[in-house]
């Protein structure tokens, strides 16, 4: 019991907080990150895909989980990515699995234009290693933001299934 | 939600004076919007210079204004900001909408004080 490895995956973060389930509270802890992320030197184009990404896995968390405590909201940065993860109390996926979309593939041929939808599309679209699971009666979502600033402009983007 | 409405002869110019169209604002907007358009000119132009930010819903809502002034009158964007643009972009929204640089290069908004 003594030598219990220590998880390989023990970092200290860099940003945890938690915050009530509204929308209000998902955009001050938005405004907090970004200023956090923006107080750091990361660049500008990495803070707007965090926010974008952030912004779509809260407001999913405020509107559809009906959480009754806060949820929780961990940046782990390493020097090329960000980790995060967001933990809630709120009811399950459907299906326990993600959302697929897509809908924005096809959303402009749609008549009428579909006003919904967009949020699954751009998690998908901007985030890399996207993982659900539900535990303990929590949904852990993470996701990995590569850090893309000019410092590495030369590096290619991480490989993105299409 | 705070907006503001210029009306020219061909155009009525509405300037979002919010830096955030986000699920905590998006039916303000609606609503906003939809109470400046009526009995104006049949092009509404969106001047978002000062929005740093639009989410999913804001970008819904934005789509819903459009669909809401029918098809006798257009909703055209202006002055995007970078994370803005982004979300227009990658949902292909910006294939939809008529999108201006600035307000002041879209055509029918003469003499922009601002």
């Amino acid at each position: 019991m003594t030598n219990r490895p220590q998880p390989v995956s023990v970092q200290s973060p860099f940003l945890q907080f938690t915050l009530a389930c509204t929308f209000m509270d998902a955009r001050l802890a938005l405004k907090r990150v970004r200023a956090k992320l923006e107080r750091v030197g990361i660049g500008k184009k990495d803070v707007d895909r965090v926010e974008i990404v952030l912004a779509e896995v809260l407001n999913n968390i405020v509107e559809h989980a009906h959480a009754e405590e806060p949820a929780q909201v961990t940046i782990i940065r390493s020097p090329n990515k960000l980790n995060i993860v967001v933990l809630d109390n709120g009811g399950p996926m459907p299906d326990g699995d993600l959302p697929c979309g897509q809908l924005a593939e096809y959303a402009i041929e749609q008549d009428p234009l579909p006003e919904g939808g967009f949020g699954w599309f751009l998690i998908r679209d901007l985030a890399n290693d996207l993982e659900y699971s539900r535990r303990e009666g929590k949904n852990h979502l993470s996701f990995v933001i590569n850090l893309n600033t000019e410092a590495h402009a030369s590096c290619q983007p991480a490989a993105k299934s299409p | 939600m705070q907006l503001t409405a210029q009306r020219f002869p061909d155009a009525t110019l509405i300037t979002v004076l919010e830096s955030r169209i986000d699920a905590a604002a998006a039916i303000a907007f609606k609503d906003g919007i939809r109470d400046l358009a009526d009995g104006g000119a049949s092009r509404i132009v969106l001047d978002l210079a000062g929005v740093d930010f639009v989410d999913s819903s804001g970008l819904g809502a934005i789509v819903a204004v459009m669909k809401l002034l029918g098809k006798e009158r257009t909703l055209e964007l202006a002055a995007l900001s970078p994370a803005v643009e982004k979300v227009f972009r990658l949902t292909r929204m910006d294939s939809v909408f008529t999108i201006h640089p600035n307000a002041s290069e879209a055509p029918g908004i003469q003499n922009l004080t601002s």
